[in-house]
């Protein structure tokens, strides 16, 4: 009986150890390829980061410290007392009007920024002096690391900067073995004893008490996704770390840890990883961390909501140098600068960058633009670098206008509180870049984006198309063509009767073209409108830019046609840029993170309107500031500035509108309510407000027309628009398309008088006088 | 012998003198600004701003300008390209700007843009008929690429025109 029992038994024993065998080694090459995907694959998703235009400073270029200083703590630098704290990249000093910044480096389309030390003087709101710090160099101009203005973050709500280990200071590798894994370069993923250890402590108190001790072993506790504590978690994490070492490097493992942890919370956010965790605690790059600010980092390690500097500032500070003393018993740091260092405080940044953005309504329509480049999930996941056109001045300049008028406006129309809404967009003229955007009266509040989606009726700021469309008839049309502002009656297009009215509810008789506009008279620019046709005007709103279908009813004219601001400023900025269209762009350019090239939005042009007619209207634009419906901005802009635009009312008052440029910036502002009732405010006492406040806050070039050669001077007599002397009394210059000027003339007294003096000074200028002045 | 070598420059001071009488009354051209209007007369939109910006380039811009022609030439023309729109933003009313940026589109093959660019350099290139003639060159060469001759010869007339 015994003998086969004994076989019977070790062939059961055999085939348990082949099962056991069998059974690990499944369980071994699953995990096994779990790594080798996540690790070959995306380990982690990486947000596409969004940057401001690079703020860039040159000799002479206008600038108010006031401005300088807020964009450099957007972008993070940190105001400094004394010139000795300028130690690191990343901060700056003031003194009235001089700044000393030490320069953050980065890595520009064109090449490497490396950091530096630069001292600035303005005088007089301009930059007067740049100096190289380092090289003693006087450089005429000066590129800062752009702001980072937001992220797209998977659905998951991570977010990582990644760093790599050469990145990394050695101080923080040697100090985060010696808190949590002293032997990781010398064991195989775990450590036999530990888990003995931990098993018996476990096993002991019935749960799970030890948690994992090698990296290796938190590495492989990080790729699961829920925290159980169970002991089937315990060997998986087991088996994890195994496959982990036996696929990769020490030192790449590490890495991947490095980027990997978990070190605190923002919200909904997860803050995961050192590169990330800098940023959030001390607003600096993990390359310039100090030794108490690793101290505090690797100390979190142990529990980031219960070590959180900024919720429990005792514990952290215990844990801190905690830390700090195993770094000094470890020779990590000298004695005496472990002594000194235990007594700082903790030097947590109060004010984290936010994870969502501060720009939501700029950022939407990167996204916007973007996605009709790329897949969603490759804007989410591939990490993208994205330069854009956004200035955090204007936009800046852009909130405060609406912030200070809005409830104003509210106020002075005794309009329910909170009911008065807005929005803006800002672009350069010279580029067609969009440079702010203003999606609500909240600007910093994500939600209806009313500059992109906000369709709204543009009442008068149509007008302009009409007008452009007569002047592109000059045998028919100049600026001082004399047009009807009376009575009429015309079919409205569905069967009825239409009678146009103005807005002061009166008739102004024939009065000359341009005054038409200057005045926003309804009735006269119907009249022209109906004489040039309906399609010819939204043939020349097509090249104005306005690419969707308007209903085509006389209506029309005085802007029943629904646009967002956007699409506005896009056909104004046709005019501001001479006729030639350029699309609004917010993305200069893409990048991976490897530095590699994406894509590129070069500037693009095309002349779709001749740039004589272009100009004659520009002209009465420009009247409309100096003596039409926008002539109170003066009280806002100085008149040399030489602003060009059109106010915008439509009936009942529910949307006031203002559209406008200088030099160098052109500028759409909206105001109405969301429920589209009337919100009692004209574009002159609304739009216009807001519009004049921003170009008020930003630094403006004065708008100086091209001439184009298709135009000439005359001089006109301003009663009977006839050709006159300039010496006569209603005597004005008028520009006309070549061959169009008035051929009729009008004389007057003080014309015969200069007449007169010419002939007699003539007679002494003898045959003998010409002679010698042609021989010599 | 020098009565006979006297008699000649007599004759040819004479010449001199009787010569300029006979020639057709023709005034040299005079170097007037373009015609503009009278400054003294009120104009639609308030009278033409004087140019506040000198009429040669700023430093910055002259740099820039320099450094995306080295790039042109070492063939970067992405960069070259990216340079020149730096220089733009700080004045964009400067033609040479635009006139490069065509330059280089043109080398790039994109001769609709180039065309463009060049359209654009003139409206701002009101006195410099060397600039305008060059950008009429070049958008002759864009022309021609795309297969308008005529339109290419017309524009090449103009070019001359100028010249």
């Amino acid at each position: 009986m015994k003998k086969p029992t004994k076989r019977l038994l070790t062939i059961i024993f055999i085939f348990g150890v082949l099962t056991l065998g069998y059974g690990l080694s499944r369980h071994i090459s699953h995990f096994n390829r779990i790594v080798l995907e996540k690790f070959e694959g995306k380990l982690w998703e990486l947000p596409a980061r969004v940057y401001a235009r690079p703020l860039e400073v040159y000799l002479g270029m206008p600038l108010r410290a006031s401005a300088f200083e807020q964009e450099l703590k957007q972008i993070r630098y940190v105001q400094v007392e004394r010139p000795v704290e300028l130690d690191t990249p990343g901060k700056f000093l003031r003194t009235g009007n001089t700044f000393h910044v030490f320069c953050r480096a980065f890595k520009f389309a064109d090449g490497e920024l490396p950091s530096k030390k630069i001292q600035m003087i303005l005088q007089k709101g301009k930059v007067e002096l740049l100096k190289d710090s380092d090289t003693n160099t006087f450089p005429d101009m000066v590129r800062f690391d752009p702001a980072l203005i937001g992220s797209f973050f998977p659905t998951h709500h991570e977010d990582r900067v990644l760093v790599r280990l050469k990145e990394v200071p050695p101080l923080l590798v040697r100090t985060l073995l010696a808190v949590e894994d002293r032997r990781f370069y010398d064991h195989y993923g775990f450590e036999l004893l530990s888990v003995v250890r931990a098993a018996i402590a476990n096993i002991r108190k019935r749960r799970v008490v030890q948690g994992a001790s090698t990296i290796t072993q938190q590495l492989a506790k990080n790729f699961f996704l829920t925290n159980k504590k169970t002991f089937k978690r315990k060997i998986d994490e087991l088996f994890m770390a195994l496959a982990l070492e036996w696929n990769y490097e020490k030192d790449e493992i590490l890495e991947a840890y490095l980027n990997e942890v978990y070190l605190g919370q923002d919200g909904a956010r997860a803050i995961h990883g050192f590169g990330l965790a800098s940023s959030f605690y001390f607003g600096k790059s993990v390359s310039d961390l100090k030794a108490h600010e690793i101290a505090l980092l690797v100390g979190l390690l142990k529990g980031p909501s219960f070590y959180d500097p900024r919720q429990h500032p005792e514990r952290a500070m215990e844990r801190r140098n905690t830390v700090l003393s195993i770094m000094q018993d470890q020779e990590l740091i000298r004695i005496d600068a472990a002594k000194q260092v235990i007594r700082t405080s903790l030097d947590v940044i109060a004010d984290p960058p936010k994870g969502t953005t501060r720009f939501p309504a700029y950022l939407d329509l990167v996204r916007r633009q973007l996605l009709q480049e790329y897949r969603e999930e490759d804007l989410r996941s591939a990490g993208l670098r994205i330069f854009t056109s956004f200035d955090p001045q204007v936009q800046s300049a852009a909130e405060k206008a609406v912030s200070s008028q809005v409830s104003r406006l509210e106020k002075s129309r005794r309009l329910p509180k909170g009911k008065l809404q807005t929005s803006a967009v800002v672009t350069s003229t010279g580029s067609n870049e969009v440079l702010a955007l203003i999606g609500g009266r909240n600007p910093s509040f994500k939600g209806f984006n009313r500059a992109l989606d906000a369709k709204r009726p543009i009442g008068s700021l149509i007008k302009p198309a009409v007008f452009l469309t007569a002047l592109n008839r000059p045998d028919q049309y100049t600026l001082i063509t004399r047009t009807d502002d009376s009575y009429m009656k015309i079919p409205n297009g569905t069967g009825g009767t239409w009678i146009p009215k103005n807005y002061d509810r009166q008739y102004h008789g024939k009065i000359p073209l341009y005054l038409a506009l200057v005045h926003s008279y309804n009735v006269a620019t119907v009249r022209v409108g109906m004489d040039v046709g309906l399609p010819n005007v939204f043939e020349t709103l097509r090249e104005m830019g306005f690419t969707r279908d308007a209903a085509p009813y006389p209506s029309a004219l005085l802007g029943t046609v629904e646009m967002s601001p956007l699409e506005v400023a896009q056909m104004y900025q046709t005019l501001a840029s001479g006729g030639f269209y350029s699309p609004a762009r917010t993305i200069r350019s893409v990048y991976k993170p490897d530095g590699a090239s994406l894509q590129r939005y070069p500037l693009t042009v095309k002349q779709n309107l001749e740039p004589g007619p272009v100009y004659l209207l520009n002209k009465i634009l420009q009247a409309v500031v100096v003596e039409g419906t926008a002539r109170s901005l003066k009280h806002l802009l100085p008149e040399d500035l030489g602003a060009a635009g059109k106010t915008g009312t439509t009936n009942d008052l529910k949307d006031s509108w203002f559209a406008g440029f200088t030099g160098n910036h052109l500028g759409v502002v909206w105001v109405g309510r969301d429920d589209n009732k009337s919100c009692g405010l004209t574009g002159a006492s609304g739009a216009l407000q807001i519009w004049g406040r921003i170009m008020a806050g930003i630094a403006n070039t004065p708008l100086e027309l091209p001439l184009p050669e298709s135009v000439e001077w005359a001089v006109i007599d301003a009663k009977t628009g006839s050709l006159t002397h300039e010496r006569c009394e209603n005597a004005m210059a008028v520009p006309f398309i070549q061959g169009s000027a008035p051929t009729e003339t009008v004389s007057c007294p003080q014309a015969e008088e200069k007449v007169k003096t010419e002939v007699k000074t003539e007679k002494p200028e003898s045959t003998f006088m010409r002679w010698l002045k042609e021989v010599f | 012998m020098k009565k006979k070598y006297l008699k000649l420059l007599v004759i040819i001071m004479a010449a001199g003198l009787i010569f300029p009488a006979c020639a057709t009354h023709y005034t040299a051209p005079e170097r007037e600004p373009k015609t503009g209007p009278p400054k003294h007369l009120p104009q639609i939109g308030g009278k033409i701003a004087r140019r506040s910006a000198p009429s040669s380039p700023s430093p910055i811009v002259a740099r820039l300008t320099d450094r995306a022609k080295g790039q042109m030439k070492a063939g970067n023309l992405d960069h070259a390209f990216a340079t020149t729109e730096r220089a733009i933003r700080i004045d964009s009313s400067d033609p040479h700007l635009w006139n490069l940026l065509a330059q280089i589109q043109l080398k790039r093959g994109n001769v609709h843009q180039a065309e463009q660019l060049a359209r654009k350099s003139n409206l701002l290139a009101k006195d410099d008929k060397s600039l305008q003639a060059e950008n009429w060159r070049i958008i002759a060469k864009a022309l021609r690429q795309k297969g308008s001759v005529q339109e290419a010869e017309k524009a090449e007339r103009r070019a001359k025109e100028l010249d």
